[in-house]
């Protein structure tokens, strides 16, 4: 596999190839993010092809001082902040059934019914994080960056990361706590 | 350490981030502040749960085919875009080359006719002025019919007094080192051909006059120096 960086440097000499590998090894962890903070399976669609035409014309403006992770990842998030904000208010609706994978094979029914209702309450705790809350939560859990990563890629400081972080879960752990005292009842019984 | 700074660490301390100092430091908050213990615990908690049931991957949509007609739209619009900058650059020195050929046309002295030699050089265009008369009346054929006895006289000694100033602009121009330049070998030809015309006697004169018509056509005097009145600076050139 190329390195992001090569890919970067071909691409801006007009190789397609490059910027498509660099698509293909991009596009998951970004439509990951853009899901978790746009709520719609097709606006984050249609945001992601909005982010690699942004990537694409500034190819030329990439210096090199962040990773190339991160440098996308923050078109990303500003591009999804940037529709939040043209839509005025929140996206409410989710269709997951549309978008999430296929249950596991070795869980029961009943397990299975379990497991879909604590899905639907984790997705509507989410609703409760602001899009900047669910951004920091899905680049530090999902794509798995360090706060000082998160940090350049928002260009915001290591320690505001850290409060928005805190904040973020201590959300989650607020809208989560009643199904989680069931769950650890489940698992005493 | 207090509250804060703890729970700022915990994301850390569950990803085992913190350097030992720091952990050292956080662990002994958590050992006397039962808040933070508890608070670390649920917050671990909350991430597990969050792992186990609320990541699962979405289907990443394969968006190449719908990119790649607004890719080729951008390379357009880049190619364009340099082609207009080269365009303008363009424009711009041919601008400054219209300007420069302008000024060329417009302004066509030499340096060489307006500096140092500018009297002599002046002095061979009055020279021209002064002998394009008789030039013109032999080209004309004036002089092939019976010459008026008074004209023909008055005009002999003209193309004489014209043949010793020719001789002393030739000798100037050479001592200016224009010797060979277009000006001075006009010059050296009207000089023979006054000389001719002002030594010729009145008995001669109707063949003579022809003789110095054809001598004329033959070195082009009349068309050199027109080209002269037209491009002044002819007369400098070698």
């Amino acid at each position: 596999m190329a390195e992001l960086i090569d890919l970067v440097k071909r691409a801006r000499k007009g190789d397609r190839h490059a910027f498509r590998e660099l698509v293909e090894e991009t596009r998951k962890g970004l439509f990951h993010l853009l899901v978790r903070m746009l709520e719609s399976h097709q606006d984050a669609e249609d945001v992601l092809q909005e982010v690699y035409i942004k990537v694409y014309r500034n190819l030329d403006t990439f210096r090199g001082e962040a990773s190339v992770k991160s440098w996308m990842y923050r078109i990303g998030v500003n591009t999804a902040l940037d529709r939040k904000r043209g839509q005025g208010a929140e996206v409410i609706s989710l269709d997951q059934s549309s978008f999430f994978e296929p249950e596991s094979m070795d869980v029961g029914p009943e397990r299975h019914l379990s497991a879909r209702e604590i899905r639907e309450q984790i997705q509507q705790a989410m609703h409760a994080l602001t899009p900047l809350e669910r951004a920091i939560f899905t680049l530090r859990h999902d794509a798995l960056l360090k706060l000082r990563e998160i940090a350049s890629t928002l260009e915001i400081d290591v320690g505001s990361v850290k409060s928005i972080l805190f904040r973020a879960v201590r959300k989650l752990r607020k809208e989560l706590g009643p199904i989680q005292n069931l769950i650890e009842r489940e698992t005493t019984i | 350490m207090n509250c804060n700074m703890s729970q700022l660490m915990f994301d850390e301390a569950l990803h085992g981030d913190l350097d030992s100092q720091q952990e050292k430091a956080f662990q002994a908050h958590l050992g006397t502040c039962s808040n933070c213990s508890d608070a670390f615990t649920a917050y671990g908690d909350t991430l597990d749960l969050v792992e186990r049931f609320g990541d699962p991957a979405p289907q990443v949509p394969d968006i190449w085919n719908d990119l790649q007609p607004q890719l080729d739209l951008i390379d357009r619009k880049k190619r364009h875009s340099r082609i207009r900058s080269w365009g303008l650059a363009l424009s711009g020195v041919a601008a400054i080359l219209l300007i420069v050929m302008g000024l060329e046309i417009f302004n066509p002295d030499p340096v060489i006719v307006h500096q140092k030699p500018e009297n002599k050089m002046t002095e061979v265009e009055r020279f021209l002025e002064r002998s394009r008369p008789l030039v013109m009346r032999v080209a004309n054929g004036s002089g092939s019919g019976s010459p008026d006895p008074v004209m023909f006289d008055l005009e002999s000694r003209l193309a004489g007094e014209l043949a010793v100033q020719a001789r002393e602009i030739s000798i100037t121009l050479k001592e200016q080192d224009q010797a060979r330049s277009h000006g001075a070998k006009l010059v050296a030809d009207l000089e023979l051909v006054f000389w001719q015309w002002g030594n010729l006697s009145p008995a001669e004169s109707r063949h003579g006059l022809g003789l110095i018509k054809e001598q004329l056509e033959t070195r082009d005097v009349l068309f050199r120096m027109t080209l002269i009145e037209l491009k002044p600076n002819y007369l400098a050139k070698n």
